[in-house]
């Protein structure tokens, strides 16, 4: 369903948290909202969903103006980072529950649940109770629950945090999939820049109560709006350089620009310092570190600059070793110097 | 669990202060002689149990009125406990601390002082010598152990399941007897039980508020400790503690029972 957000303004009595957000969504789409602990994410994706009242601002699912709706007649599904079944109930009651909710009946409501928890492939788990599943499993009931739901929208908070790695890839491919087969518009609230960047359409990057930057992930990876949003995603490395008539120029570096004249920090990362060519930007070896899939190496400029680059395969290298880099740039993001610093 | 050697005394002792006492009541219920210094009556009657059964004070009716007067503060007392805790614990409002902490001053002030102090209130009101009038002072000194009961219960639940609920489609309502009362069912029939028995055990205000018209069995029971017939006060305080096990074994049983259809559906 499609999802608009205009202004919207939230506070708790220890202050406000929202500030005047506004943020699109289209039918169909896979939005991220990602951002720190803390930077309200968790209290935009309760405000959509009803859980905390809201101080100004509006939100339309469908055009329909739902910012003073009761939650149970929102249509938007949250499925909790820390599952939320009812202990009470079976698995399959659990699962039921919003079809109970929607008065249908007992003998229809159970055949969907158990239809949907072949979805979910824990059919047979049918008369277990939550707190006999694992992790993964609750996640997996937690999901069929959801998707019985029929949400508009689906929310999904943290969803994936309290498992381990491998668990997580799978819920993921998961996600994904069930997203495909029931047409879903979901919105994934993570501060997991990967899942982020690996599984929407578009993301939100959110600080202190406010939207950065919304984009398709590799706008908002290789494009940033700032430093802030550059650091989130790491690796980064800035060098400082300067405009002048239409230039930046760097220890190294030279490329045309748009940009007014003044100082400025040019934004780079691991990707775009090559090695093994004979170039000409020396960089020393300050550390090698092992481990297992890659290795990483630290190598600092003749700027003083650290790069982090991760090598795979057999690093023929010695600490102390000098290298002949290049730095390649394909489109550079300049972040101006204030001159007041 | 290895139990402490500790445990095991003071477990000793605990029993030794409720069984110890009790069988000296029951023995004093039946017993017609007793001088000292003998360990055992020197003689028993059945008198007691003709008078407790078939005496003044109609026993059938007595209890009816006494477990019928308690039950009614049991159930009250929790709901007003169940709200409040809610209130509280889920709520943020301006003057929560004070409602939190203003439960328990019926606490503060001695029972006595409190009964005569509310009668005046209560004869303006028009509540004076009136079952509702004793059932409202009862529920004063109930609430403040229920809602303890009900808070520590209600943290301990959260609303964090009825959140679930109610974005899964069920009304607040609906959410609440669904997802949050089956979980809260252990305190409900905790603060049912000590509502009870705060009820059941009151003696003062049920005199003062209940001008004698509202019979209880600790009202019956009572004067006969003061004036001396110990057989018969023992015979009445057996009466009022069977009764009181009772009820609470019905309450034991209607939570397995609960429980249990909870986990068939």
């Amino acid at each position: 369903m499609k999802l608009e957000i205009e202004n919207l303004s939230v506070a708790y009595d220890t202050g406000a948290v929202l500030h005047g957000l506004s943020l699109q969504m289209e039918e169909g789409e896979f939005l991220s909202i990602l951002g720190p602990s803390g930077c309200g994410k968790t209290t935009l994706m309760k405000a959509i969903a009803g859980i905390v009242p809201v101080q100004g601002g509006h939100i339309y699912l469908d055009g329909q103006e739902i910012t003073a709706l009761p939650i149970h007649k929102r249509g938007t599904v949250v499925v909790f980072q820390d599952m939320r079944l009812f202990p009470h109930k079976t698995v399959a009651e659990n699962v039921a529950f919003p079809l109970k909710m929607q008065g249908v009946a007992k003998g229809e409501r159970l055949r969907r649940a158990r239809e949907l928890l072949q979805t979910v492939q824990m059919g047979g788990y049918e008369n277990r109770r939550p707190s006999e599943l694992s992790g993964g499993q609750q996640q997996r009931v937690a999901l069929a629950r959801a998707l019985a739901a029929k949400p508009r929208l689906l929310l999904l908070d943290e969803a994936f945090s309290a498992l381990d790695e491998n668990l997580r890839e799978e819920m993921r491919n998961l996600v994904l999939q069930l997203k495909e087969e029931f047409q879903m518009t979901v919105i994934l609230v993570t501060h997991d820049r990967e899942e982020a960047l690996s599984m929407s359409d578009r993301i939100a990057l959110m600080f202190e109560g406010r939207l950065i930057q919304c984009g398709t992930p590799w706008q908002v990876y290789t494009q940033p709006v700032s430093r802030q949003a550059a650091d989130y995603f790491g690796n980064c490395v800035y060098l400082p350089g300067t405009v002048e008539q239409g230039m930046f120029t760097a220890p190294g570096i030279r490329f045309p620009t748009e940009k007014a004249e003044g100082n400025y920090e040019l934004l780079l990362r691991p990707d775009c310092l090559s090695i093994l060519d004979a170039g000409d930007y020396p960089v020393t070896v300050e550390t090698i570190s092992f481990r297992g899939s890659d290795t990483v190496v630290h190598l600092r400029g003749t700027d003083g600059v650290l790069w982090k680059k991760a090598f795979t395969g057999k690093v023929n290298l010695q600490v102390g070793d000098t290298l002949r880099a290049a730095l390649t740039i394909e489109n550079p993001v300049l972040f101006e110097v204030s001159s007041a610093q | 669990m290895k139990k402490h050697p500790l445990m095991k005394l003071v477990l000793v002792i605990a029993l030794g202060l409720i069984v110890l006492p009790m069988a000296v009541v029951l023995l004093w219920s039946v017993t017609r002689r007793w001088p000292w210094p003998l360990l055992l009556p020197e003689s028993y009657t059945l008198r007691t149990v003709r008078e407790l059964l078939t005496g003044s004070a109609s026993l059938p009716k007595l209890l009816l009125s006494s477990i019928g007067l308690a039950l009614t503060v049991a159930v009250l007392g929790t709901i007003i406990a169940m709200m409040t805790a809610r209130a509280t614990e889920l709520h943020e409002f301006r003057g929560k601390t004070l409602v939190r902490h203003g439960a328990f001053l019926p606490l503060l002030v001695p029972g006595t002082v409190f009964a005569m102090g509310i009668q005046l209130t209560l004869i303006r009101l028009g509540l004076s010598d009136t079952i509702a009038g004793v059932i409202l002072v009862h529920l004063i000194a109930a609430v403040p152990y229920c809602i303890t009961i009900m808070t520590d219960m209600t943290a301990a639940v959260g609303n964090k399941l009825e959140q679930q609920a109610m974005v899964l489609g069920a009304a607040p309502a609906r959410a609440f007897f669904e997802v949050t009362l089956p979980g809260l069912l252990p305190g409900v029939l905790s603060s049912m039980s000590m509502g009870f028995i705060l009820s059941y055990s009151q003696y003062f205000s049920t005199l003062i508020i209940g001008g004698g018209r509202v019979k209880t069995m600790a009202l019956v029971l009572v004067p006969y400790i003061q004036s001396g017939d110990r057989a018969l006060a023992s015979v009445y305080s057996v009466a009022f503690v069977a009764s009181a096990l009772l009820v609470f074994f019905v309450f034991e049983g209607l939570l397995h029972a609960l429980q249990k259809r909870g986990d068939r559906i």
